[in-house]
Order: structure tokens, then C-alpha cells, then sequence
């Protein structure tokens, strides 16, 4: 039976939610896409600007400051000026180089996540990467750069790696709940740092006793600068190393071994038992896995821009928690990480350093950031929340009965868009898109599809969607992602484009004798298969 | 049945339970001996008194009694080291270091973790997981303060401090229960979203300027008769009120938790809420009033700190982590009052003395610091008897 294949696909609402998260979140994973954590953000940061407001400021400033200190304003300088000396550019490089640390924590938290573990000793395995790393950078001085950095790199994800492992560890021996153990081990962290450090601890500073600091990173430890001046806090090569791991993180997930078993543990632990898989070992395999990323990024902020580090440091330090706010906006994924990262990273510069006192007082829009932090995770962690309001709006479009019987004629629609100057067009986008969703169930949906199609990619993604479409039914698709090379041409090439979209469309929905709005969709796809 | 009558016939004071609690305060007597006011200069002293404490673990841990009997003997094996450790230091760093304001201040350390562990108690036990206590607790703090501030009164701050941890309590609840949405996570944006609040609005409400000197604060019970003897005086003699609601609280909430039908009620949430829902409990209502009890537990924790041992101010991130040392407090204490009490009153014995050791080594009294997280890593890893939480713990109930 092909509805056995995926029990969860269709969570409906009204059912008992599974006790595991993991599968409760996979499944609103599949239903929310691209758009519920854009709403969930912009969600947090209506009502932080509602917070903002009610205390006699204007939100619209606030955002405004912090989106102008966090850099962004310097994409649309055009020509771009990669000077430094340009505040724009200083403050995106800045942006960057917190994006950094911030994807690295994330996907500390995401990588578990996907194995049904809650990683909350990010900030643990990161300070223990920052530890290590500064006693390699400082110790091993003797050492020429390459080897040193790589060494001092290494050495922090190993360390971060076992103090993650801890927890894994004692999850698959004695099964003592990982959010605990990785409370407990946070604050172990936060201490022992503090004691290595702080006054006669063995990695205090040589020349200044009184100051409760480690000593400086050697030169040859120094994680080159790419934008930016080194003496100035540039942006360091680390920054790709980051990216990377966005690459390794899908690649061990979704094209190795590994990957597959610590997917089908998250998904369901017994069953994932039950087909051969040492789920205690994935338990230890995915903690020590994300302690290498969290152990990573203290080893880049280390050697890239922070080279020094003190007591008063180590207390004020969040970056490892924000690392949940981060993944779980993210969706676990490599991609979405990595744009979260990007968004946390803007927020974190642009509420501090980068913003303009002037605007809006930075030490209310630090808090404000923590405020929004806390709002995105709350919403996150609503799962059954946004999966009920999703699930209603696909109820309520079904009923709807959204596709006119044999589609929509092509003079008609390329006449509309004509007359009306395009806007048709993009009800017409939107209509395709979320129609092609609802067929598929999945897809990016209709906002997400006119969104982007504005960058261009929508073009490309409509045809590949209603290629599969054709595909998945068993028949010769007659487009195909290709085929949104048409609109590459301007006017006449966007309107062949068109026509060539609802002429696929009209032959399928022509074709499939089951139209989507008078059987429930899962009734149409086993019939197809 | 022969085993079923001897076991009835003994009495309680030499059950393996108790003779197990016998020998842990044998162990801190060893370690008591050489401290002073007593100051043993001997090591003998606390050796022979800890062998006695592990002898009656060993005895314990012999008869069943694995989990407190471990504990004896581990009392014992650390009373006789730290004794052992104090006969060799000099009396005078000792008498700097064990006063009778240890006490005093132990209690201090203990009572906002006591408050934070009670309160995650009684949330975790109707089944809903508390991770948010962090924040509640300092929304508790930040509130408590501006409401003594504005109000003029601490009695008002108190009762702003508690519809603050309330009105947290109540949206953790509410993700937690009606949502059905993962309990650690909305527990984590309540820390996040806590410490963002409360930093704002002391921005916002005060400035650069701090909490203006002259708040009203909780005040302090002298107790007539005994505040002027010698040792006692200086040690409880003279204790803050909401100490002493803080001990008072832990016999009550062991009460109402286990010898009254609404405790049973909670309890059952937390167990098997579908039983309980069977036998017409209403899960829903009583899981709310569970978590929004703990909420304002927590925030009377905060409250401590700024209006009470605080002294009227507040600082940002107040709380820096003692709602999650009172996590680890219940945990360690395994989920039950006296137990949570007890690891309240260790770990805030830790800090107190991680405040004195200095006089020794300023890089041990930090590594001290950690020690309450040590002993509960140890804790939930069962190397010491296992602690094992209520069994629908975090688990979300819907009704069918």
C-alpha cells in the first residue's frame, strides 16, 4: 500500500501529536516550507515593534537603524564599494563575521535536532572551543600560520566534539535526557572558563596578573582577513569555512550513511532500531557532530578576530544560545541556517556596535534583540500552532475550488497580463504556484512563489514543478525547468514563457481525470499510484 | 510473608532508609568536626566519624536502600577529605571561612533556589517541563523591584513579582498545554524572551540611572530570645521573611504534593494524565494552575534577590543562571521536595563557600562554582542512584 509509505506526510490537526518533536517537527517541516518561518520572523518583529512603540519610540526608525547598522543598506549601494572605510561596508563585514559564528551554532543545534536530540550546550561546546583554541594559539607559537590555524581549528571542534559527546555518551548509556546533561554542561563550561582565565588560572595572561584575561593569540595563529583591514576586525577566511559547513552539514545528512540513520532516528528511534540501526551510537555519532561545529565556530572567533579573551567575556557571551533561535528559524536545514544566521548576525551587529545612538539607543535595541530571539523561538515552538493554521488555509482553498474546470484559457491570461500592465501576471504567479502546491503538496506555495520569481528563480521553479507534476503521473513531461530559460528574453520572451506555462498546465489538468478540487488529495495520489 | 511481617515490625528510625540518612549527616559531622567552633586539630577526628557515616551507607546500600545509602557513603568519603583538608589549613583562614554567617548565608544562597526548585517541582509533577524557571525567575526580580519602586511598599513589589512570573508561567502554560508545541523549547523563549523584557524596561523605566537607593525591601525576623546568643544569633537569628517562607514552603508543598487528593490530582497529570483524565480530573485545568504556581515560585525566587537579599537594586541578567541551578537542584533532589530542598542547601552551601575560599586560592573558588552542575550531571547519569522523572514528564496531553 503506498499510503503506508508515509504515515506522517498529513498530520491532520484533530490527531493525538506524537510525543516525539522530531516527528511532530518533520512533519510541519513539510507543511509550512518557505513561508512560516519568514511569517514567524516577521511575526517576532511586528510585536517587538509593537513593544517598541508602546514604550514612546518609533519602530519604524528602531528598524530602520538597525537594518542601516547591521549593513544591509550597502547592497544597495550600486556600484558596490567593498572599501571598508565606507560605515556601510565595515558594518555588513561585521554582520558577517557574527553570521559566522551564528551558522556554525546553528547547525550545532540543527544536526541533533535532525537525530530527535535537542542540543542546548551550544554555548558550552563553543566556549570550549574558544578555550582550546586560545591555548593552542598562544602556546604553540613557534609554529608556522598554516599548520597553526589548522592545528588550533582542529583541536577546538575535537574538544567541542567530546564535550558534546558527553551528553551523547550518557544519553545511549543511561539514557539521562541530553537537555539536561547539556544544561549542566553549559554552566560547567561557563565556569571552567572563567577559572582558565580568570586569576591564576593556568591560561591567564603572563604580563598583566591583575587582569583576569588570556594571554593574546599568536600572529601565527591569525586566520587571515579577505574584506576589510586585520587591524580593524576585517572579515576573516573563516567565514568560508563556515559555508562549508553549511555544504558538509547536507552532505552528511542527505547523501551518507550516516545521514540516512540519523534521519531515520530522529524520525523514529524504534523503528530505526528495528531496521538494524545502532541508535545509541547515532545518539553519541550526532552529539559529537555538532560539538565539532559549535567547537568550530569558537575556534574561528578565536583565531579570526577575537585573539584574547576574559572573565567578563565568558559571562557576557550568548552566541551558542542563539544558535537554537537560529536553527529552529531555520528549520534544521543547510539553507535555511544559513539565511537565519545571516538575519541573527544582522539583528546582533545592528542592535550593538553598529547602531547609531542617535537613532535609537543601543542598549534597549540589545535587548530588543533578545526580545525578538525569544518571540521567533516561542513561535517555533508552536508546531501544532502553525501546522493547525496551515492546514486550515489548505481546507479553506480546497473548498475554494481554485483551478476553473480545464484550466485557464492562454489568450485570456496573456491578454489580462497585458491589459493590466503585469499585475495579472503576478495573480496569475501566484495562482500557478500555489495550485502546483496543492497538487504536489510540496513546493514554495504562492507567496513564496512570486517572491521568487522577483529574483528570477520562480521561472526556472514553475516549469521544473509542473514537469514533475507530469512526471509523477507517468506521463512525458512537455516542459521542463529549462523551459524557463523563455523568460530570460524581455516582453515577448516573458509572454511565450506564459503561454508555455498554461498550456502545460491546461493539458494536465485536462488530462487528470482527477481534479484536485472535488477528491481530497490523498485519495488522488494513491489512485495515481 | 515472613519478610512482608519483619519488615512491618521494624521501626522506621532502622529502616536502610533512614539509617542511610544517619550516615550522610555523619559525613557532615566529619567534615563539621574540624571547622569551627569546634576546629578539631586532629584528623582522626573526622576519619573515625567518616568511616561511620560509610559504614552506614554500606549497610544501607546492602538492604536496598541503593540511592541514599550511595549518598551516605559519599558524604562520608567527602567529609573525611575536606575534614582532613581543614585539620591542615591554618585555624585562622578557618575561623575567616566558617563562621557563623556561613550559615546565615547559606541560607541566603539557598532560599531563591529553593523557591526556583519547589516551583519546577510542582510543574514537573502535573507534567509539564519547566526550563523557563531561569526567566520567570527574573522577570520576578526586575518586576518585584519596580513594583516596591513605584508602589512604595514590598508587599506590592511581591505581588507585582508574582503576576509577572504568573503571566510567563501562563504563556509557557499555554504553548505547553493548549498548543500542544515542544515544552523545552517554549521554556527556552521564555528565558530568551525574560531576559529581553526585563532588560528593556530597566532601560526604558530607569536610564543609565539605577534602581534610586531607599526601596522598600523585604525586611528581616529577628527572633526574640535567640538572636543574641552566641553562634545561633549571628546564624538565624536574624533571617530575612521570605527565608523563612522559603522553609516553611518546603514541608507545606511536601504536604499538599503527597497527603492531600489535590496533590494525588497533580501527581496523576504527570504520571498518566489519561488515567487521570478517566477518573475525571481535568488535566488541562490543573496542568494551567501547575505551571502558573511555578511561575510565581520562581518569581518569588527573583524577588529575593532584588528586594529582599538584594537590597532594592536590580542588575541586567540578574538571575545569571541560578534558575537553571534550581533545575538542576530538583533534579538532584530527584523531583521531591525535601530532596530538592537538600541540593538547594548544598549548592547553596557551594556558592557560600566559592564566596570565602578565596582567602586559599581565587582559581579554586571559581572551579567550586561548577561544582553544583557536576553533582547533577552525576545525578541524572544514575552513577549514584538514578533520578527519574514523573513519567509523563514533557509530554503533551490531548484529550480524546
Amino acid at each position: 500500500m503506498s499510503s503506508n509509505a508515509e504515515p506522517t506526510a498529513n498530520v491532520p490537526p484533530e490527531q493525538e501529536p506524537h510525543p516525539d518533536f522530531a516527528v511532530r517537527l518533520g512533519a510541519a517541516q513539510r507543511a509550512g516550507g518557505l513561508i512560516v518561518p519568514v511569517l514567524t520572523a516577521i511575526l517576532a518583529f511586528l510585536a517587538g515593534g509593537i513593544v517598541v512603540a508602546a514604550t514612546g519610540h518609533n519602530p519604524w526608525t528602531a528598524y530602520r537603524g538597525i537594518w542601516d547598522g547591521a549593513g544591509f543598506n550597502w547592497l544597495f549601494h550600486i556600484p558596490w564599494d567593498t572599501n571598508t572605510i565606507h560605515i556601510d561596508a565595515f558594518n555588513l563585514s561585521q554582520t558577517l563575521l557574527i553570521t559566522t559564528t551564528l551558522i556554525l551554532t546553528g547547525l550545532a543545534v540543527a544536526f541533533p535536532f535532525r537525530c530527535g536530540l535537542f542540543n542546548i550546550g551550544g554555548q558550552g561546546q563553543y566556549l570550549v572551543g574558544l578555550v582550546v583554541a586560545n591555548w593552542v594559539g598562544v602556546d604553540f607559537a613557534s609554529w608556522p600560520t598554516l599548520p597553526h590555524v589548522l592545528l588550533g581549528i582542529g583541536a577546538a571542534a575535537f574538544a567541542g566534539a567530546a564535550w558534546a559527546g558527553i551528553a551523547g555518551f550518557l544519553k545511549a548509556t543511561t539514557g539521562a535526557h541530553e537537555v539536561i546533561s547539556t544544561i549542566m554542561l553549559n554552566w560547567i563550561a561557563i565556569w571552567g572558563a572563567q577559572y582558565l582565565f580568570g586569576q591564576g588560572g593556568p591560561l591567564q595572561n603572563t604580563y598583566n596578573t591583575a587582569a583576569p584575561e588570556s594571554g593574546p593569540v599568536a600572529q601565527s595563529a591569525h586566520i587571515p582577513t579577505f574584506w576589510g583591514s586585520s587591524l580593524l576586525q576585517g572579515l576573516d577566511y573563516g567565514f568560508f569555512v563556515a559555508i562549508a559547513a553549511l555544504v558538509v552539514f547536507w552532505l552528511i545528512l542527505n547523501r551518507t550513511t550516516l545521514g540516512y540513520e540519523v534521519r531515520a532516528v530522529g524520525f523514529n528511534p524504534e523503528a530505526a532500531a528495528y531496521g538494524g540501526i545502532n541508535v545509541r551510537r547515532k545518539y553519541i555519532q550526532a552529539m559529537a557532530i555538532s560539538g565539532a561545529f559549535a567547537g568550530l565556530a569558537g575556534a574561528l572567533d578565536m583565531l579570526g578576530y577575537l585573539f584574547q579573551f576574559g572573565v567578563l567575556d565568558v559571562q557576557a557571551s550568548q552566541i551558542g544560545f542563539f544558535g537554537i533561535a537560529v536553527a529552529l528559524l531555520g528549520r534544521n536545514t543547510a539553507i535555511g541556517t544559513g539565511l537565519a544566521a545571516f538575519l541573527f548576525g544582522g539583528l546582533l551587529y545592528g542592535t550593538t556596535r553598529g547602531l547609531d545612538p542617535n537613532v535609537f539607543d543601543p542598549s534597549l535595541a540589545g535587548n530588543l534583540t533578545s526580545m525578538i530571539q525569544g518571540l521567533i523561538v516561542l513561535f517555533v515552538g508552536a508546531d501544532i500552532f502553525i501546522l493547525y493554521i496551515w492546514n486550515a488555509r489548505r481546507k479553506v482553498r480546497r473548498s475554494a475550488g481554485f483551478v476553473p474546470d480545464g484550466g485557464r484559457p492562454v489568450g485570456m491570461v496573456l491578454l489580462l497580463s497585458f491589459f493590466t500592465f503585469g499585475l495579472y501576471g503576478i495573480y496569475w504567479l501566484y495562482r500557478s504556484f500555489a495550485e502546483v502546491r496543492a497538487e504536489r503538496d510540496s513546493g514554495v506555495g504562492g507567496v513564496g512563489g512570486v517572491l521568487l520569481s522577483v529574483i528570477g528563480v520562480g521561472v526556472f521553479l514553475l516549469p521544473s514543478y509542473i514537469g514533475k507534476m507530469f512526471t509523477e503521473r507517468g506521463r512525458r513531461p512537455p516542459i521542463s525547468g529549462w523551459t524557463g530559460c523563455w523568460a530570460i528574453f524581455p516582453y515577448l520572451g516573458g509572454l511565450i514563457w506564459m503561454a508555455k506555462m498554461q498550456l502545460a498546465l491546461n493539458e494536465y489538468w485536462g488530462a487528470v481525470d482527477v481534479h484536485p478540487t472535488e477528491t481530497p488529495h490523498v485519495a488522488t495520489r494513491e489512485v495515481a499510484t | 510473608m515472613t519478610t512482608v511481617g519483619s519488615f512491618q515490625q521494624t521501626h522506621w528510625a532502622f529502616r536502610p532508609r533512614t539509617i542511610a540518612v544517619y550516615g550522610s549527616v555523619l559525613g557532615l559531622v566529619a567534615f563539621w568536626s574540624a571547622i569551627p567552633p569546634f576546629t578539631a586539630r586532629s584528623p582522626f577526628v573526622p576519619i573515625v566519624i567518616g568511616i561511620f557515616a560509610i559504614a552506614a551507607g554500606v549497610w544501607a546500600v546492602s538492604r536496598g536502600a541503593r540511592r541514599v545509602g550511595w549518598g551516605a557513603v559519599a558524604s562520608g568519603i567527602l567529609g573525611i577529605g575536606l575534614g582532613v583538608l581543614a585539620t591542615r589549613s591554618s585555624s585562622g583562614n578557618l575561623d575567616t571561612v566558617f563562621t557563623a554567617d556561613l550559615i546565615a548565608q547559606v541560607l541566603v544562597f539557598a532560599t531563591p533556589l529553593t523557591f526556583g526548585a519547589l516551583g519546577g517541582m510542582v510543574s514537573e509533577r502535573a507534567g509539564v517541563v519547566n526550563v523557563g524557571l531561569e526567566g520567570m525567575m527574573l522577570m520576578g526580580a526586575f518586576w518585584g523591584v519596580y513594583g516596591a519602586d513605584k508602589g512604595g511598599n514590598w508587599f506590592v513589589g511581591i505581588l507585582v513579582a508574582l503576576a509577572a512570573g504568573g503571566l510567563f508561567a501562563l504563556i509557557h502554560a499555554y504553548w505547553a498545554i493548549h498548543l500542544r508545541g515542544d515544552q523545552i523549547i517554549s521554556g527556552m523563549a521564555i528565558n530568551f524572551l525574560a531576559l529581553g523584557v526585563t532588560g528593556y524596561f530597566f532601560e526604558q523605566l530607569y536610564g543609565n540611572k539605577n534602581i534610586p537607593a531607599g526601596v522598600s525591601t523585604i525586611p528581616n525576623v529577628a527572633i526574640p530570645g535567640i538572636d543574641h546568643l552566641r553562634f545561633v544569633g549571628p546564624a538565624i537569628g536574624d533571617l530575612n521573611l521570605l527565608i523563612w517562607v522559603g522553609i516553611i514552603f518546603v514541608p507545606l508543598s511536601y504536604f499538599v504534593l503527597f497527603k492531600t487528593p489535590l496533590g494525588l490530582r497533580v501527581r496523576a497529570c504527570g504520571e498518566h494524565p489519561r488515567a487521570a483524565d478517566t477518573v475525571g480530573i481535568n488535566v488541562y485545568a490543573t496542568r494551567y494552575a501547575a505551571v502558573i504556581v511555578s511561575g510565581m515560585l520562581a518569581a518569588l525566587g527573583g524577588a529575593f534577590l532584588s528586594i529582599g537579599f538584594g537590597g532594592g537594586s536590580f542588575t541586567e541578567n540578574m538571575t545569571e543562571g541560578r534558575g537553571f541551578i534550581a533545575l538542576a537542584a530538583m533534579i538532584f533532589g530527584n523531583w521531591r521536595p525535601f530532596g530538592a530542598w537538600g541540593a538547594a542547601l548544598l549548592f547553596g552551601f557551594s556558592t557560600a563557600l566559592a564566596f570565602r575560599l578565596p582567602v586559599y586560592s581565587p582559581p579554586a573558588a571559581t572551579l567550586f562554582q561548577a561544582l553544583p552542575y557536576v553533582l547533577t550531571l552525576i545525578a541524572v547519569a544514575g552513577v549514584i542512584g538514578r533520578s527519574i522523572p514523573p513519567k509523563a514528564d514533557g509530554q503533551p496531553y490531548a484529550k480524546q
